[in-house]
């Protein structure tokens, strides 16, 4: 018997230590089993099913499926939320990453602008979106009134016009969190050590090749972990639209979340929606997958 | 300036309810058919409802009133300011629907289909006031196979509204209750306004809302058939019409957009109260805040005339739930309300229309300012069978998300009225009533 691991209630040190560790992680373990896997499971059976929530759910096999690949909305949404992705995502990693560089720089009152771009992120998300509708007012708005003055570019119904639209909303997502990523990439840009710059610049490397060949190599981790969080979060897009646009004009903003919820709460139709669910998680499993792959073999993670 | 608004708002409400309740203590108390069985009951029972502040203060008094004829009773007031549907949804899902509760008229029909409704028919023998001479038409929105499964508490006319200031700067007569579709646009055209430059509109002749009540009445003007044999039927060429009124007064730049106000953060009826439109048409809910906040004089007719009158039917019916231990407490609470004592108590507040023909024309229910001529004549032209049909689908709220997004492409330009409604058509009879 070794001793030295053996406490007086016939534990060991490494059971008495797991025991703990369980204890520790027992209460998140459960939330996420019962409020996140749960309901994840739940609803791909309730998929499978119609249910308007007052009746009986009646068993439905893939009909929910077949009826939403048929769907026009649905097809609309789905495209429009992947426009959503294509423009929100890199705009926002791009300007993130200006952000940051930007930020990384010697400046005088740095901290007061690394405020000033955080500062929307911690806004309700509510008194953004109305703002935004104001700056976007065709008639009034202070962004048409810029373009008349200074490019003499009639008003343009910047979320009236289905053209215009999803573009707006996305510009002002944009603008609201660019500052959290800036955050991310600040502190990544920041973790590089100065002798690695030192040691470049004796070798007499521009800014450029310090950018291309110091920075973004160094900080792809996070550039990675950003791509990946911002990626999902494009796909789930629901509050901006339901505040400024309600899907409209026509169906020219619906995404497919803004669409889910429409079916499970105003429709009543919730085995339909938790297809919707189903296909969503599917189809973000599948980018993510696909980034993964992409870009995990860029990724240095030793500096 | 604000919490003067304020101070003067709560003052004024407390004098209308006090006034309410007063005129409630006038009634005799043998006025009311169900107070001798009223005081034979006994229980606990829940009322669940929706509305503002003021409202649940207007019910917490009928309440009140009604536990003095049933001292046994206690009536639990279940007040749900917003998401009202949602939450009844989940309540209903839960299988924990309060005794009473709130249900619009097109959202009937899924409660009944899931047999949480009470047949209250049975009651209305039992209670004959509740029916006597009440509005044609609006029972209907509540009878399934026959059952009275939903009751219509109340209900509002639509009209139009003017700020007869802007009439008389403008000198153009004010219109009255004839006036027609023509002499609408007309009229919307010559108050419109422009900035000093003329690059933008200043005031609206008139405003649209891309919403229910505002297509029934426009199409119903024309007497479309909008929904017929179980089929949406925008693309008629009445109910092209009808919409073309909204789709022109757009076009001629006599009213915003939809997009263009929801693009000011606003809504409609707040444009007119800061006096930016000149005429606006909706229902009696907005008298309260009009009373209240216009600094200009104003008042109401009906809608123009088209080819006919049709107004919607827009109201929240009573339903008793089927799990409820309680029917009798509960169609005895629910014969207060629509008693007339329980009726002044509510009515005072121009929120609503009682729906029984002889308040109609009494000051005490249907008070002004506005004039009331506009809402008493409405009553003989109330909804429509197109609209009966629809609501009782319990698709409605489907059907109206699919005519709201096609007809807001149309509004703001994006397409055609007729693509719009072709649109509609497709999608709903494609989809919803495929069969």
């Amino acid at each position: 018997m070794n001793n030295t691991s053996t406490v007086k209630h016939g534990l060991t040190l490494r059971q008495k230590e797991a025991a703990t560790g369980v204890a520790f992680i027992a209460l998140p373990l459960l939330s996420l089993l019962v409020f996140m896997y749960y309901p994840i499971i739940r609803s791909f059976f309730i998929s499978l099913y119609e249910w308007n929530l007052l009746q009986k759910p009646t068993f439905n096999g893939v009909n929910n499926y077949k009826t939403l690949f048929a769907d026009k909305v649905f097809l609309t949404s789905l495209w429009n939320t992947c426009r959503w992705v294509i423009t929100y995502v890199p705009m926002s990693v791009v300007t993130s990453f200006l952000l940051a560089l930007l930020l990384d720089q010697k400046l005088k009152g740095a901290g007061f602008f690394r405020t000033l771009y955080y500062l929307p992120v911690v806004a309700p998300i509510v008194v953004v979106a109305l703002l935004w509708v104001w700056i976007y007012n065709t008639d009034y708005g202070i962004l048409n009134f810029i373009l008349e003055k200074l490019f003499h570019i009639k008003p343009i119904g910047w979320l009236t016009d289905a053209r215009f639209s999803l573009f707006a909303i996305a510009v002002m997502s944009v603008w609201k969190w660019a500052g959290y990523n800036m955050l991310i990439f600040l502190a990544a840009l920041q973790g590089i050590d100065d002798s690695i710059y030192e040691a470049a610049e004796l070798d007499g490397v521009t800014p450029w090749t310090k950018l291309f060949y110091i920075k973004i190599p160094l900080v792809m981790p996070s550039i990675y972990f950003v791509m990946l969080t911002a990626v999902i979060d494009a796909f789930q897009m629901f509050t901006e639209i339901f505040i400024m646009t309600k899907g409209g004009p026509g169906y020219s903003t619906y995404t497919v979340s803004y669409y889910l919820w429409s079916c499970a709460f105003e429709y009543s139709k919730m085995g339909y929606a938790c297809a919707m669910a189903a296909v969503m998680f599917v189809i973000i499993l599948v980018v993510t997958l696909i980034q993964n792959k992409v870009m995990d073999r860029r990724v240095q993670y030793d500096m | 300036m604000k919490k003067n608004l304020k101070k003067a708002m709560a003052f004024m409400m407390a004098v209308a309810m006090t006034a309410g309740l007063a005129l409630a203590a006038d009634v005799k108390a043998d006025d009311w058919e169900g107070a001798e069985k009223a005081a034979t009951l006994s229980g606990d029972i829940q009322y669940m409802h929706s509305g503002d502040d003021y409202e649940r203060e207007m019910y917490a008094g009928v309440f009140e009133s009604y536990m003095k004829y049933a001292p046994e009773v206690h009536v639990e007031q279940m007040y749900v300011p917003s998401d009202y549907a949602t939450k009844l949804q989940t309540l209903a899902s839960a299988n924990s629907l309060p005794d009473l509760f709130w249900m619009g008229e097109s959202g009937i029909k899924q409660y009944y289909d899931a047999g949480m409704l009470y047949d209250m028919t049975p009651y209305l023998e039992e209670y004959p006031d509740l029916t006597e001479d009440i509005v044609d038409g609006v029972l209907e929105y509540g009878n399934f196979d026959g059952k009275q499964v939903a009751f219509p508490k109340d209900w509002t006319s639509y009209v139009m509204y003017l700020n007869t200031d802007m009439f008389a700067e403008a000198g153009v007569d004010v219109p009255t209750n004839d006036w027609t579709v023509d002499d609408y646009k007309e009229i919307a055209a010559k108050l419109t306004k422009k900035t000093e430059d003329g690059s933008r509109v200043d005031v609206y002749g008139t405003a649209i809302n891309n919403y229910r009540a505002d297509w029934i009445n426009w199409m119903g003007n024309y007497g479309a058939e909008w929904f017929k044999d179980g089929k949406s039927n925008f693309s008629d060429e009445k109910s092209l019409q009808g919409l073309g009124v909204m789709y022109d007064l757009i076009q001629a730049g006599s009213a915003p957009s939809p997009g263009t106000v929801s693009s000011t953060g606003d809504s409609e009826d707040r444009l007119f109260i800061i006096g930016k439109v000149a005429m606006y048409p909706s229902g009696r809910w907005v008298i309260p805040s009009f009373r209240q906040e216009c600094d200009f004089a104003w008042d109401a007719v009906e809608m123009p005339m088209g080819t006919t009158r049709v107004c919607p039917f827009i109201c929240s019916m009573v339903g008793i739930a089927s799990t409820t231990k309680l029917p009798d407490v509960a169609a005895n609470v629910l014969s207060y309300q629509m008693s007339d004592e329980g009726l002044v108590q509510v009515m005072g507040s121009a929120l609503s229309l009682p729906a029984y023909n002889d308040l109609m024309a009494n000051e005490e229910y249907v008070n002004t300012p506005p004039s009331a001529d506009a809402f008493i004549n409405s009553a003989a032209y109330l909804g429509s069978q197109s609209q009966l049909e629809a609501s009782q689908t319990g698709k409605w709220s489907e059907y109206g998300s699919i005519i709201s997004a096609n007809l807001s492409d149309a509004f703001e330009g994006n397409v055609t009225l007729e693509e719009a409604c072709k649109a509609i058509d497709e999608q709903a009879n494609g989809t919803l009533f495929a069969d």
